[in-house]
């Protein structure tokens, strides 16, 4: 039995954390939450403005735009991280030679920093010197593309470019999550007559619930978060073309001086982020 | 005996610190731009070695980073005691938020308009303010890579219909008249800014910088058809809107493109990256006035200086940006451009004679300088909406001039 004293001490113990929680965390979300109602941009040159800040953003089409992009990037990522990254950790959580290689091999890419991977797609996208545009030279296709620079291609060229650090850490949680499934209850699934997809779907899906809500609400804040790919590879254009609410929301802030209007973009992040990932991480835990 | 030992022990231990307090060192804290990192970095070892009683911390940013550091910086009140910054709005914002030392009074008094040229006192006087020590004053030209323009039988332009034909010669050779690059938009900007110049004239551009007139009028209208008619004939890499500006220089040295815009200081960046600066040439982008755009450099000063750090500061700054310490073996990053004593090296064969043709023809300020940072990002966001055709040249000038309104009614 828990003894009574031992209150005290749990919050003594916790008293560290807490103050770095608090002064780290709980402390900036209250003063950008009360840098949002002022205007000015200057240091000293603030003015009280209340709601404006939050009406002006609902006015601003390329703050809407940019908020157009990260939802998109969000579907993507939901889509195609998501699978891509089941995909992998399902196959290399099979028994294969060199199977712990090909785990290193596809974990790699996410210890390199965003910005450095912006880089070495930029060079992958150059139109006359990338790999891509000099690949399909060189089998013939005539596929020569401005990749980056075109407003219809800018937005998904960086999503693929991010794909290629974004898989690794899903695929390891999954390969986690796998790898906790017991191997009875995939035999006794068979037993009962259970194989191939509906096995997949009906035994190894269910018992990857917990993994999913993981991953999911990981790859949507970050999804959310997106900044560093973008800046590195269009810095939010052509036109805006790539702008994404991290992005502009930086711009706005330390390019700009706009302290105020950028820190409403931040608490309108995060309050997206509270409206989708709350609701979502609520609904799957209910019954774990 | 033991407690004697014990008095010596407490006393020698005590000296030290009686040194230290009795010849106080005077500590400064410096940001600086990456590019000057090999130089300085050598530089100050060799000052601090000769001056022990000052402590300086160098701390180096790339262009972008640096705007954006010091601007977090000054608002959490937090910024160096030194730091490098450009002219114009990016240095007269701390200029206007009081986080700058009025050097006037200073500078009265220890000789700078001696030890300065007047240009490069101009472009650091900010809000009636001398706002910093001046390091540089840069002219933008236009360089060349001759065995391309012999190859195409292109002849230095002197008129902008030459310029044109010469543009027109190159793309039928295959060879991209201008090496340029969007991303960021101030590589860009170069040109776009020249075709402004070109078809404004020198007094309704001085005037469109300012933003004492619209910027919605036939002029810029017509610089901004000119800039998308260059963009549709190819006259800019392919993909050069998000293109870094950093890869621009290979593709001069790969004669894929021939002209490129850039200050004087482009003899050093070419004897650095090791290619021979006998096989380019420079001309002035023939706007019709004769006029270059400019920009100055300088170290700002924190407002908050005592007065031994404000003599440390000018003497170590003097120091590094000396016409010596630029010649020296560690120079080669170095171009203190606006100390009257300032001799081009020899092996900079253009760079004088860039720097004097500037001087001489007249300048106006570089336009992302001139304009307000959320101004020139609608001007690089309208060169890039230009160059894919979502807006025309009318509505290009129109989004500048609302940015204009917008800043001006928030001011």
């Amino acid at each position: 039995m828990q003894s009574k004293h031992s209150e005290p001490a749990a919050i003594l113990f916790l008293l560290p954390a807490g103050i770095i929680y608090v002064s780290a965390i709980l402390f900036p979300i209250a003063y950008s939450l009360y840098l949002s109602l002022f205007t000015g941009s200057g240091i000293n040159n603030w003015e009280f403005c209340g709601m404006q800040n939050y009406v002006k953003l609902l006015q601003d089409k390329v703050f809407l735009l940019s908020l157009r992009n990260s939802v998109i990037w969000m579907m993507l990522t939901l889509v195609f991280t998501t699978s891509f990254s089941l995909l992998l950790a399902l196959i290399l959580n099979r028994r294969f030679f060199g199977r712990t290689f090909f785990r290193g091999l596809f974990y790699f890419p996410t210890v390199i920093a965003m910005i450095a991977v912006a880089i070495i797609w930029r060079w992958i996208y150059h139109p006359n010197l990338g790999f891509i545009n000099q690949f399909s030279k060189a089998v013939g296709l005539n596929f020569s593309q401005t990749w980056l620079s075109n407003p219809k291609s800018s937005l998904i060229a960086c999503f693929v470019a991010a794909q290629w650090t974004a898989v690794g850490q899903p695929m390891i949680l999954f390969l986690a999550g796998l790898q906790g499934i017991s191997e009875d209850v995939i035999e006794a699934a068979r037993i009962d007559g259970a194989k191939g997809l509906k096995l997949f779907f009906s035994i190894t899906i269910p018992l990857l619930k917990n993994t999913f809500v993981v991953v999911l609400s990981t790859l949507m804040i970050g999804a959310l978060k997106i900044f560093d790919i973008i800046v590195g590879l269009t810095d939010g254009g052509p036109n805006n073309a790539s702008q994404v609410i991290a992005s502009y929301m930086y711009s706005q802030t330390f390019e700009y001086s706009h302290w105020g209007y950028g820190a409403s973009i931040a608490c309108f992040m995060v309050l997206i982020m509270l409206i989708i990932i709350v609701p979502y991480v609520s609904f799957m835990a209910r019954d774990t | 005996m033991k407690k004697l030992l014990c008095l010596a022990l407490t006393m020698s231990m005590l000296v030290p610190c009686m040194s230290v307090k009795g010849e106080e060192a005077v500590k400064l804290t410096f940001w600086t731009h990456s590019g000057m990192r090999d130089s300085i970095d050598p530089l100050t070892e060799n000052y601090l070695a000769e001056h022990p009683d000052i402590q300086i911390e160098v701390s180096y940013f790339g262009t972008d980073s640096i705007k954006d550091s010091l601007k977090v910086a000054a608002s959490s009140e937090t910024l160096p005691d030194l730091w490098f910054n450009w002219g114009g709005n990016l240095g007269g914002y701390y200029v206007k938020n009081d986080c700058t030392y009025d050097l006037t009074e200073y500078a009265n008094t220890h000789g700078w308009d001696e030890k300065f040229n007047k240009g490069a006192l101009n472009l650091c006087t900010l809000e009636g303010k001398l706002s910093g020590f001046p390091t540089s004053v840069n002219m933008m030209t236009m360089y060349y890579k001759k065995s391309v323009f012999e190859r195409c039988g292109v002849e230095v332009p002197t008129t902008f219909e030459e310029l044109e034909a010469a543009c027109e010669k190159l793309k039928e050779n295959g060879v991209v008249p201008f090496a340029t690059a969007g991303l960021y938009g101030w590589h860009l900007m170069r040109i776009v800014e020249q075709l402004v110049e070109n078809y404004a004239g020198a007094s309704l551009h001085d005037e469109l910088q300012q933003m004492n007139t619209s910027w919605d009028c036939e002029e810029v209208i017509n610089a901004f058809a000119k800039y998308q008619e260059w963009c549709n004939k190819g006259y800019f890499p392919e993909g050069f809107i998000t293109s870094n500006p950093d890869d621009t220089l290979m593709m001069l040295a790969m004669e894929e493109a021939a002209i490129y815009p850039e200050v004087q200081s482009f003899d050093n960046t070419v004897i650095n990256n090791e290619l021979d600066v006998e096989e380019y040439g420079w001309f002035a982008f023939p706007n019709g006035t004769g006029r270059v755009s400019s920009f100055g450099d300088m170290v700002q000063f924190n407002a908050n200086l005592t007065d031994a750090q404000l003599a440390s500061a000018d003497d170590y700054l003097s120091y590094i940006f000396s016409n010596e310490s630029a010649n020296s073996e560690y120079g080669a990053h170095l171009a203190p451009t606006s100390r009257s004593d300032y001799r081009f090296p020899d092996a900079q064969p253009h760079a004088a004679e860039v720097f004097s043709y500037g001087s001489g023809s007249g300048s106006f300020t570089i336009t992302d300088q001139a304009f307000p940072t959320e101004v020139a990002d609608v001007l690089f966001s309208m060169q890039e909406a230009l160059s894919t055709g979502e807006v025309t040249p009318e509505e290009a000038a129109k989004a500048l001039e609302a940015a204009v309104q917008e800043y001006l009614a928030l001011k």
